[in-house]
């Protein structure tokens, strides 16, 4: 039996149900701007009907809920592209600094300080005797060494970068997952209780889209609303319903590589952020170990073959001393295993020539070096030279000429004088270290032009053989295993750092277009759209006014039977 | 297709942004000239000019060594044309010399031969550039002494025991080693020993020996056809330098053309690409001021 009253109940969910939609829309365009925010409706069900003689009448409208717009797969999509879209920049930036602290096609880069070195050379090959064209030389040699020490120290800052925004990443990371953890726990009281908690669904979707960004993850959802979450790739649980898990970075053990930890144990993270800063700051054969690696063996080779030519040649003064600047492990040792920068080629010998004041040659000598030889073996028998002394000091070996007289070293067949950076041009193993010789700088003169004649040790001032071997260098295959030339060697490197770069580039443009599209398809259906929420507005705006007019021809309908009806 | 405000925002906010960004590119190409600013650029472009830089610093290198070795080489043709000078004024003196007729000067003569056998010793311990031209590699030390006797004349003349014919290189072109020197013994003593030829004529001359001074005469001629010998020696080299250098010009000119054509920028083509980018970009402004503006709520009174 319908009732007047039972009319007014349902105008009622009517109003009700017009409010709540208003209030939704609302909500909506305030959140317009939100991030991660989904847009929401009203679910609006017709109420149960009322079983009558006639049939059965409805009984108004029934909220059931607000429903919250999401498309799990298009989020899932939009995750995958956003690690992949974060390694990628991660890669990049590094490249770019790469390519920005070599500073290479340029006037100023590390090709123009090689050429001029060997230019200098070349020049005081015209006058071998000069000593402006020698100062010229060793400076020269004292800039290149100060570019490769200044490139070197470069690429350890950037190193040193990576490592600290490492740990901003991974701290970023712990953020999320413990933010995550909350957000479960509160969403699975509020599921638990029937209810739908739309803001703070929004809330950790943001949150694990955040956390995508950094590394790869694998979401799972679980029944009771919560979500487990863990490193693709089953690297280990990072969330586990309220539980989230520490992430870590530490540099290894036993290596020079940086690594992520999950709760203490070392774990291979997939695809973000922080595995890109991993892979900069690892690959042992592309971004700066790379770089560090092309530097250092361009450094290794130029100090090798400089210094070789240098010790068994002569400058215009002999030896008064000359220490070692690599040292040996252990002076008892074989050389071969004394921790020497580089190999001894065995067997082989060196001269020895001893010269008096006037520079005639007073006594001679040769040193032999096997496979067994020790550093104490090399003292002994130079110190068996008439004229010289020799004497070992921890692992280095001063050799000293008596008063009055000089000496010189002649024929390097073995490479010991090189290994042993005895008389060199150079001091140092590689870009960091590398330096000029401090005993050239103090006495020009001992700078070799030309070479003792390996027989009788007669030098002569004007030879400039030594000299042109140097500035030969420049066009001598040194490295790569001798299929390369030092600017052959640098060219190929600036042209694979571009070449990376490039594709890295690429790679972040292509990326990017696709995270976009993810982006612009989740909006779609979780966007707030301004027209919608005013059409939505209007629409409940006149069903709340229909409902209302509603009411009051039930009132007046009320008002007709209570003072209507009887007198 | 549903469409949002915010995805419409984030779509002009892209699209602006790689507008902005290739009109970036494009004014670094224009104000540094360059189309290479970076290796990744042009990675293989790249390459190739740090090795055509590289390539033009050795070739100015060289061309200061050619330089160089022509002017010590020039210098040396110098000392050796006073040196035949002097010896052919001494075949004059010997040939007046044997004439009988002129015998009460030989006394004159002899002197002159003297005078022509110090210049001809200075000319052996020549300098340039504080090197001793003909001391070989030995160039600090004065490649010919001389003993004298009493009298403070001549009696021989010894080149250095240490050796004067070391050889003084230099690299002119790649892969191209020219010697830079001409031993002493070559132009003073190879075949015929100048110094003992002319101490020979000065000594018969005084002596008034008609028979020694027509010998020392002849041997002149020999050591004439030394020194013009050594002199065409040194000229051919010189020549050879010039044609090197030439070729190191016209080397150094095709490097820095390749290097141009890569690395340089076109000027006016970058202009054109200019202006067509600036004409997208304010289109893309404009749309997206269009799209963005106009949404219900204007319309709804």
């Amino acid at each position: 039996m319908s009732s007047l009253f039972g009319i007014l109940s349902v105008a009622r969910s009517a109003l009700q149900a017009s409010q709540l939609a208003i209030q939704t829309a609302t909500n909506n365009v305030a959140n317009a701007g939100t991030p991660g925010y989904s847009r929401q409706r009203v679910d609006l069900n017709e109420s149960l009907p009322e079983n009558l003689p006639v049939g059965q009448v409805g009984t108004g409208v029934t909220v059931n809920g607000i429903r919250r717009y999401r498309n799990e797969f298009f989020d899932r999509q939009f995750a995958q592209a956003q690690q992949a879209l974060g390694e990628r920049q991660a890669q990049q930036s590094t490249l770019e600094q790469i390519e920005a602290i070599l500073n290479d096609p340029s006037d100023q880069g590390l090709q123009a300080s090689l050429s001029r070195f060997f230019s200098s050379l070349h020049d005081l090959a015209s006058y071998p005797g000069d000593l402006t064209t020698r100062r010229a030389v060793l400076e020269q040699g004292r800039i290149l060494a100060g570019d490769l020490n200044r490139l070197n120290s470069s690429i350890v800052s950037l190193k040193r970068n990576i490592e600290s925004e490492l740990q901003s990443r991974v701290a970023e990371a712990n953020t999320l997952l413990g933010r995550i953890a909350t957000l479960n726990g509160q969403i699975q009281a509020v599921t638990v209780a029937g209810g739908s908690p739309n803001a703070l669904l929004d809330q950790r979707d943001q949150a694990l889209d955040d956390l995508a960004n950094l590394v790869n993850i694998t979401r799972t959802p679980q029944t009771d609303g919560t979500v487990h979450v863990s490193l693709t790739g089953g690297g280990g649980m990072l969330v586990n319903a309220t539980t989230a898990a520490t992430l870590g970075v530490q540099l290894s053990a036993t290596s020079d590589d940086y690594q992520l930890t999950l709760g203490g144990t070392v774990v291979t993270p997939r695809g973000g952020k922080i595995t890109g800063l991993l892979n900069s700051r690892n690959d042992p054969n592309d971004y700066v170990k790379y770089a560090q690696g092309q530097l250092d063996a361009l450094t290794a080779a130029l100090i090798e073959r400089m210094n070789r030519l240098q010790a068994a040649g002569s400058g215009t003064v002999g030896l008064g001393s000359a220490a070692t600047t690599n040292a040996a492990s252990d002076p008892a040792v074989a050389l071969g295993s004394a921790g020497l920068p580089f190999a001894l080629t065995v067997p082989g010998s060196v001269k020895v020539f001893v010269y008096d004041a006037a520079g005639v040659v007073t006594g001679s000598g040769t040193v032999n070096v096997a496979a067994a030889t020790t550093l104490n073996d090399v003292a002994a028998q130079l110190g068996a030279v008439a004229g010289l002394n020799a004497a070992v000091a921890g692992g280095t070996l001063t050799v000293s000429a008596a008063a009055g007289s000089t000496f010189r070293f002649a024929d390097d067949t073995s490479n010991l004088m090189a290994a042993l950076g005895l008389n060199g041009f150079f001091t140092g193993t590689n870009a960091a270290t590398i330096a000029v010789n401090a005993a050239l700088d103090t006495d020009p003169r001992l700078l070799s032009t030309g070479a003792p004649d390996p027989v009788t040790g007669v030098v002569a001032p004007g030879d400039n053989s030594t000299t042109l071997a140097m500035a030969r260098l420049r066009e001598t295959a040194i490295l790569a295993g001798g299929t390369a030339t030092p600017h052959d060697f640098y060219a190929a490197t600036i042209g694979v750092v571009g070449a990376r770069t490039a594709a890295m580039n690429r790679q972040v443009e292509s990326q990017d277009l696709v995270a976009r599209t993810i982006q612009n398809q989740r909006d779609q259906v979780a966007g707030v759209s301004l027209n919608e929420e005013m059409t939505e507005l209007i629409r409940f705006q006149h069903s709340f006014e229909a409902a209302a007019r509603m009411i009051r021809a039930v009132d007046d309908m009320l008002d007709t039977v209570v003072n209507g009806m009887l007198r | 297709m549903r469409v949002t405000e915010n995805g419409l925002a984030t779509q002009v906010l892209a699209t602006i942004s790689e507008g902005l960004s290739r009109l970036m590119a494009t004014q670094e190409r224009l104000a540094t000239s360059k189309r290479i600013n970076r290796p990744s650029d042009d990675p293989v472009g790249a390459g190739l000019v740090v090795r055509h830089q590289a390539t033009k610093a050795a070739l100015e290198a060289f061309q200061r060594a050619t330089d160089a070795t022509q002017e010590f080489l020039g210098n040396t043709g110098g000392a050796i044309e006073r040196v035949t000078a002097g010896l052919q004024q001494a075949r004059e003196v010997g040939l007046k010399g044997s004439n009988d007729l002129l015998a009460p000067n030989r006394g004159a003569m002899a002197e002159q031969v003297d005078q022509l056998l110090e210049d001809l010793l200075v000319q052996g311990n020549a300098r340039f550039a504080e090197r001793y031209i003909f001391g070989g590699t030995q160039t600090v030390t004065a490649p010919f002494t001389a003993t004298r006797d009493g009298a403070g004349k001549i009696t021989a003349v010894t080149a250095n025991p240490l050796g004067i014919t070391g050889a003084v290189n230099a690299e002119v072109a790649e892969g191209v080693t020219v010697r830079s020197n001409l031993p002493g013994t070559q132009v003073f003593t190879q075949t015929v020993n100048l110094f003992d030829t002319l101490i020979a004529l000065r000594d018969a001359l005084a002596a008034s020996n008609t028979a020694a001074i027509v010998a020392a005469t002849a041997a002149l001629d020999g050591g004439l056809d030394q020194a013009t010998t050594a002199s065409g020696v040194v000229g051919v080299s010189i020549q050879r330098l010039e044609t090197v250098r030439q070729q190191n010009l016209k080397d150094a000119q095709r490097v820095e053309r390749l290097r141009s054509q890569i690395q340089d920028a076109d000027i006016a083509a970058l202009y054109v690409e200019l202006q067509r980018q600036q004409n997208a970009f304010e289109a893309s402004l404009q749309a997206g001021a269009r799209a963005l503006q106009p949404s219900l709520v204007d319309f709804i009174r």
